[in-house]
């Protein structure tokens, strides 16, 4: 996994864990960092496009509410967060996060307390979904007409 | 990097403002609410001007002596616009330098059809003061004649003035600044003596 693949996917899971979720994390970690901010926690609206089928024209889908948030830690690493809905202390502590997992040092501890728990749930959850919904999966074909 | 506004939305909101008053009595100094941090060699009005007035719409140009790494980094990130390195295609210009600045006509001038498509070009100076000594200025929004007494102006900047108001309707609008304090000297306003 490329540096920029791994932060997508730590962002990722930040972004899309519950608020309260980040928070207990947050409350968690022994040692607080301090840090600044540099812009936000802003609430906003951004245009999600998508395509047909994955491959087709691009359209716009909707807009989405979202909360952004960048921060400096002290050392001038910066972190920076997109999430879903109007929680500022989200999108905050998502920063932070991105901030710190950034430090080589840092982040096998993190991925332990953090990352991979949040993942985790995640999977979890979408797992829970999936079989809640293949159980009303319905097969449709098409019976062979006698025609010939 | 450096933080911006405090509050996005009323600081630029202020900062509006005090352009619209500047610009609409040209000559006068204004005082300009001040971002968080600023990155040097900016003054702290010079970064509100632009982060209140510069977005992805607005190609931005910096003087060799603005060109430091945190000042392009600040406005990309705060901004969003694009840092051209071309005077001529740049909506917003910030000089540092005003003793190695291009001639005014090198910016945008706009078109005589369309001469609101022009830049506007923030000059530096060492400070700024109105009223008492200076240059005198007179024109639309200066009831008789405005004084205005900016330090640290080459020889010929008054005359480049001159030469942009005589290409009205088209010409750019330039902007001075000093610490946290602007004055305006819009393409319509006519230098004297």
């Amino acid at each position: 996994m490329t540096e920029q693949e791994a932060r997508q996917r730590w962002m990722s899971v930040l972004a899309q864990a519950a608020p309260r979720e980040v928070e207990q994390c947050w409350q968690a970690l022994e040692e607080r960092p301090a840090y600044r901010i540099l812009r936000g926690p802003e609430i906003g609206s951004v245009m999600v496009r998508a395509r047909a089928g994955g491959t087709g024209a691009r359209f716009s889908l909707g807009e989405m509410t979202v909360t952004r948030c960048s921060v400096a830690l002290e050392d001038g690493r910066v972190g920076h967060a997109y999430v879903q809905g109007r929680s500022t202390p989200h999108a905050e502590r998502a920063a932070v996060f991105d901030a710190m997992l950034q430090d080589p040092a840092e982040r096998p501890r993190l991925e332990a307390t953090t990352i991979g728990p949040l993942e985790e749930r995640r999977e979890s959850a979408r797992r829970r979904a999936a079989e809640r919904v293949s159980a009303t999966k319905v097969q449709f074909f098409t019976m062979v007409r006698g025609d010939d | 990097m450096l933080a911006g506004l405090a509050h996005a939305v009323l600081d630029s909101q202020r900062v509006f403002r005090a352009v619209l008053d500047a610009s609409s009595h040209p000559g006068r100094v204004v005082a300009v609410p001040p971002p968080v941090e600023t990155p040097p060699p900016l003054w702290p009005a010079t970064a509100s001007l632009c982060l209140a007035l510069v977005d992805m719409d607005t190609p931005l140009w910096l003087d060799a002596a603005a060109r430091a790494p945190d000042v392009a980094e600040y406005f990309r990130f705060h901004c969003g616009c694009r840092i051209v390195t071309a005077p001529g295609i740049a909506r917003f210009a910030i000089v540092v330098d005003p003793r190695q600045m291009p001639a005014l006509e090198e910016f945008d001038v706009g078109t005589d059809e369309y001469p609101d498509r022009s830049a506007t070009v923030i000059v530096q100076v060492e400070a700024l003061e109105e009223g008492i000594a200076g240059q005198r200025l007179a024109g639309p929004g200066i009831e008789n004649e405005a004084r205005l007494l900016a330090r640290g102006l080459p020889e010929g900047f008054w005359r480049s003035i001159r030469q942009n108001h005589a290409l009205f309707p088209r010409g750019v609008d330039v902007i001075l600044s000093a610490d946290d304090l602007i004055a305006a000297i819009p393409r319509t306003t006519r230098v004297i003596g």
